[in-house]
Formats: structure tokens, C-alpha cells, sequence
């Protein structure tokens, strides 16, 4: 009976420990922490931008890694506000999809070819909601465009460029386009949008 | 007598101010809501779209055309130029606003590309690490307090009533400066120069937005914070702000 009790404390011990051991090799794998999530991305857009090409090309080499890292249900749900509860999940299902196409299609139409281009991470600022990788993009002549992901719950929700957010803006807008033509013209502006780009 | 001390009452704000922001910026800009206000929406709408459909027929062409023909070092020798005299205007407003290395900076830059930079045409000031701090009147303003303003579209483009007088000076100093040598033709190449510039900025509006009204101008409030801030604003504002927003959308 006690040695019953003494290799079921083992055993336990031993859970604890592997249980320890697995969330310590979670929290420092590279997937997880934000600031590398960020040189990954931006790996493959350099990856992209070097082989050229076309957009479909383009599209392929980004896409697996956009999807990974990006939160394409919270963009929607964002974008659209408070319609995202009337809408069906079949409608929300199919704005999630566009969002990530759309989001696909616009990194690989904007990252198109090669000329000295770099990414310069520099910090990464974390507060209690979330946290934010700042980096920049340095062109050839030298000139910089401030890149800031903004985490939360390890995926990217929003990308400010130069003071610009993604997010924000998406939301004012979709947020008109809703007000003054409703939901189906929404869908139909931003099916002609992904269309235009792919 | 009243001027005088209507004049002096601006003078003490004015020295407040400046005190304010040598010693890390104005207590009244931060936590400041720098929201969109447009209650001008229906007329800014009718300039937009004549503004808009002038632009696409007309300017954005030409400035494509332009892009085409001139060789990169030219294009960029002729914005260097423009750049380099409206950047009088940065100079002027760093020291207003209290920057006086920014003030400094630019000041150095000036004199260096109008010197060995030939009139401007090349920006040596840039190689030397002289950054360009493009301040202007209505950042001016933004840190003397003037947080809030309503949205006008000008036929320039987007603006605000605290940032219109700021955009007309900066939009005439070139004239100012060249007097009689700013003809018809120089302010043909210098609006095509700007246009030519903007022109990424309004393809990616064109492949994005919706409403493109809406998307303007969203965009230009986003971006006057941005510089307003020197390029760092408040982050737990937008963070903060995202959970009121994502709360509102279930």
C-alpha cells in the first residue's frame, strides 16, 4: 500500500515536472512569442519580393504564414461591429474567408519585387491586453515606414502603418458602406476588391 | 490698450507652452480623444467628389505620365527641391513647438542642400543623417491644445480647420520664397511633383476602401495623431480602445 502510494507520488511528480517542462518549452518556442512571429512574417515577404513573379505565385509563398499568425475571425468581427451578431454563420464563415484573402492578396500585390528592401525589428512593447511588435521597413534611398503588429492571444489583429491602423480604418469604413447600402452591396464591394487584386 | 493685452495674454500662453513641451510636451495633448468629427460630411462629400473625379480623369493621369518620363533621379531631384523650401515651415514650428534640436536639425538641413545640395536638388542633408522632422502649423496647434478639429476636404485634399491655415501657408511658401521665379509652369511641376508622390497612397486607398470618403479621411485623422506624436502615440489608447470596440461588435 505505501509503496502503491509512493510510485503513484512518483508518477505524479513526474507529470508535474513533463506538464512543467511542456509549457516551458511552449512559452519559449518561437511560435509564440510575438517579436519572432514578426521576423517570420516578414522573412517571407522578403521570400516573396525576391522571387517575383506573379501574384498568384506571390500568394502562394505568403499564405500558409499570413493565416497562421493573423486573427482573421476578430478583424471581422471588428470590421463589421455590431452586424456581426445578426449575421448568419454562414455569412460570417464567408467574411473571415474574404478578410484573409483579401489580406493575402494586398501583402503580396503591395511586396512584389526586390530592391534592398529590410525589415528592422525594434522592440516590443507588451501591456495588459496585449502587446505590440514595432518594426520598419527601410527601403534602398533609406526610407522608413513604421510597421507596428498588434497581439492579442498570440494572433495579429491589426498592423498600423506610419500611424495608420488597418483595423480602425476597415472598421469606418465597412462600418459607411453597411449604413448607406447594407450588408449584400458590403459583401459584393469586398468580393470586387479581392477579385481586383488576385 | 485691449490688443496689447489681448497680445500679451497670447504671449504668456504662448511661453506656458513652450515651457510645457521643452519639458516633455503640453499637459492638455495627452489623453486627448482625437476623434473624427465631420459635421461639414455633406459638403465635404460634394468637394470630395468633384475634387475626386478631376483627379482621375485629369491630374492622376498626367502624374502617372509624369512618373513614366522622368528618370528617378530627376523625379526625386524636383521633389528634393519643393521639399527643401517648404522646409522652412519645419524649422519654424519645431521652435514653436519647443524641439529646438528638430529645429536645429532641419535648420542644418536647409542650409546644406541649398548650398552643396545645388538649390536643394539633391538632399545631402539626408546622407548626413539630418532627419527631416516635417512639423507644421496645425501640429503647432494640436500641442498648444488644439486637439479636436473639424474635417474639411479642401480642393489640396484632406485637412481641418485647425490644420487649413498650416496647409495654405505650406502649399504658398514656395511661391513666397521664389517671388517672380515661381511662374505657371514651376507650380505645374511642383503639384504634379506632390501628385506624382501620393500616387501608392491613393492606389492602395483605391484597392481597399469602400468609401473612400470615409477612408480619407479616417486615414488623415490616424495620421495627424501619428505625427502629432513624433510617431508615438499613447499605445494603451488603441488597445483600450480595440476591447471597447470588439465588445460592442458581440
Amino acid at each position: 500500500m505505501r509503496r502503491s502510494l509512493l510510485t503513484r507520488l512518483i508518477g505524479l511528480t513526474g507529470l508535474i515536472g513533463l506538464l512543467a517542462l511542456t509549457s516551458l518549452r511552449t512559452h519559449a518556442s518561437p511560435a509564440e512569442d510575438p517579436g519572432q512571429q514578426v521576423d517570420a512574417l516578414h522573412a517571407v515577404l522578403v521570400q516573396a519580393m525576391k522571387h517575383g513573379g506573379t501574384v498568384a505565385e506571390r500568394i502562394a509563398i505568403i499564405d500558409d504564414q499570413v493565416f497562421a499568425l493573423f486573427d482573421f475571425e476578430t478583424i471581422a468581427r471588428v470590421s463589421v461591429g455590431r452586424e456581426w451578431s445578426k449575421m448568419q454563420p454562414a455569412e460570417q464563415t464567408r467574411l473571415v474567408d474574404l478578410l484573409r484573402r483579401l489580406s493575402v492578396a494586398t501583402y503580396a500585390d503591395r511586396f512584389d519585387k526586390f530592391e534592398g528592401q529590410r525589415f528592422e525589428r525594434i522592440g516590443v512593447q507588451s501591456s495588459k491586453t496585449g502587446s505590440v511588435v514595432k518594426t520598419f521597413i527601410v527601403r534602398s534611398n533609406g526610407e522608413r515606414v513604421s510597421l507596428h503588429y498588434y497581439f492579442r492571444s498570440g494572433k495579429i489583429f491589426n498592423v498600423v502603418a506610419d500611424g495608420v491602423s488597418d483595423l480602425a480604418l476597415r472598421r469606418s469604413d465597412y462600418g459607411s458602406i453597411l449604413k448607406r447600402e447594407g450588408l449584400p452591396a458590403m459583401f459584393e464591394h469586398v468580393e470586387q476588391n479581392v477579385a481586383e487584386l488576385e | 490698450m485691449r490688443n496689447s493685452s489681448k497680445g500679451s495674454g497670447w504671449a504668456l500662453i504662448l511661453a506656458v507652452c513652450l515651457a510645457a513641451t521643452t519639458l516633455g510636451g503640453c499637459a492638455t495633448l495627452n489623453g486627448e480623444p482625437f476623434a473624427v468629427q465631420d459635421p461639414f460630411e455633406p459638403v465635404n462629400r460634394k468637394v470630395y467628389g468633384v475634387i475626386d473625379s478631376v483627379d482621375r480623369r485629369v491630374l492622376a493621369p498626367v502624374a502617372r505620365g509624369y512618373r513614366a518620363l522622368m528618370p528617378n533621379w530627376a523625379e526625386r531631384g524636383v521633389g528634393n527641391f519643393f521639399n527643401n523650401l517648404r522646409r522652412i515651415d519645419s524649422v519654424a514650428n519645431s521652435a514653436l513647438q519647443g524641439k529646438f534640436r528638430h529645429a536645429g536639425e532641419d535648420l542644418a538641413g536647409l542650409l546644406v542642400n541649398s548650398t552643396v545640395g545645388i538649390g536643394g536638388l539633391i538632399d545631402v542633408g539626408a546622407r548626413m543623417g539630418l532627419e527631416h522632422h516635417e512639423e507644421d502649423l496645425g501640429q503647432t496647434l494640436a500641442v498648444w491644445g488644439v486637439t479636436r478639429s473639424r474635417y474639411i476636404y479642401l480642393p489640396s485634399g484632406p485637412s481641418s480647420v485647425r490644420d487649413t491655415p498650416g496647409t495654405l501657408f505650406k502649399s504658398w511658401l514656395p511661391e513666397l520664397l521664389m517671388s517672380g521665379g515661381y511662374s505657371l509652369w514651376v507650380s505645374l511641376v511642383d503639384l504634379l511633383s506632390i501628385r506624382a508622390a501620393a500616387l501608392p497612397l491613393s492606389d492602395a486607398r483605391d484597392q481597399a476602401a469602400l468609401d473612400p470618403y470615409v477612408f480619407t479621411r479616417d486615414a488623415y485623422y490616424q495620421r495627424r495623431e501619428y505625427v502629432i506624436f513624433d510617431g508615438d502615440p499613447p499605445m494603451d489608447d488603441f488597445l483600450e480602445e480595440f476591447d471597447e470596440l470588439d465588445e460592442s461588435s458581440e
